[in-house]
């Protein structure tokens, strides 16, 4: 990959509140903003799945991916066997009724208590089609960031350790910004 | 088919992957790992019964930076030479 012209520096977030004035550029000179943003808030199957795709098919075309998992997206990169201990008798309720992990993602629809994805998941196997724990294994391997929300680990009661290992860092919305401002493709799913 | 069709002069590849079967994304997945494998300048054939493919091999190749050189169908199965242009 050609590294973005000296133009495209990255947004510091210690810079200065007042941005400098825009330099007239040609289109030629603008600078180059590539790469896809994805804020995984579903924790839903199919939604995931789909989110993986283009996630791996960015990343395969050599474009940088970043994904965020917020709110029910976190089940996404739950540990299957996390803790199930919260900090409080509340948050441990939670992590008892929502335990998370890729594996055990329910459907949009269809879903019928959890028969909807085992029927999905052998219908998917019969098309050679990766699972969402395959799919979290080759994003990564292919150079996808995992991102980690902070505020919804919190009120969820999930802690670094209840992650997986592959998260690259745990944030919050600046960082999301700064990333999706950096590129041109940006979903929310 | 047995008829004689005249064969168009294809591309020979360095590396042929077989991606027949595979559904989206795999077929583009497995040809990125392939074109990375080989050096500058190296052919890479993919295989595909997808018809996805048909569109995808082109927008892979405008994405990522590298030419496509060659695209034949026979039947469902359907082949596209890339070469190489960079790291």
């Amino acid at each position: 990959m050609v590294a973005p012209s000296s133009t495209a520096a990255p947004i510091a977030a210690a810079e200065p509140a007042i941005a400098p004035a825009p330099q007239p550029t040609s289109a030629a000179e603008k600078p180059i903003k590539e790469g896809v943003t994805i804020v995984v808030f579903s924790g839903d199957f199919d939604r995931v799945q789909a989110a993986f795709n283009i996630a791996v098919g960015a990343a395969s075309a050599g474009l940088p991916v970043t994904m965020f998992f917020t709110f029910w997206g976190l089940d996404v990169i739950t540990r299957p066997n996390a803790s199930r201990v919260g900090r409080d008798p509340l948050r441990t309720a939670f992590r008892w009724l929502k335990p998370g992990g890729a594996s055990r993602l329910p459907l949009t629809r269809f879903n019928f208590l959890g028969l909807g994805p085992v029927l999905m998941r052998r219908l998917m196997g019969q098309f050679q089609m990766p699972t969402v724990d395959q799919m979290i294994e080759l994003a990564h391997s292919l150079g996808v960031r995992f991102i980690a929300c902070t505020i919804t680990m919190g009120v969820m009661g999930l802690t670094k350790a209840d992650l997986l290992p592959i998260v690259d860092s745990y944030a919050g919305v600046a960082t999301y910004l700064a990333d999706a401002r950096g590129s041109d493709v940006n979903l929310f799913i | 088919m047995t008829a004689q069709r005249p064969t168009p002069a294809l591309p020979r590849a360095d590396v042929v992957v077989d991606a027949s079967g595979f559904l989206c994304p795999m077929p583009i997945v497995k040809l990125a790992q392939a074109v990375k494998s080989v050096a500058v300048g190296q052919i890479v054939e993919v295989v595909a019964t997808d018809p996805g493919i048909l569109a995808d091999a082109p927008a892979w190749a405008q994405m990522s930076r590298h030419d496509i050189i060659g695209a034949y169908s026979e039947g469902d199965r359907h082949h596209f030479w890339f070469r190489k242009l960079h790291e």
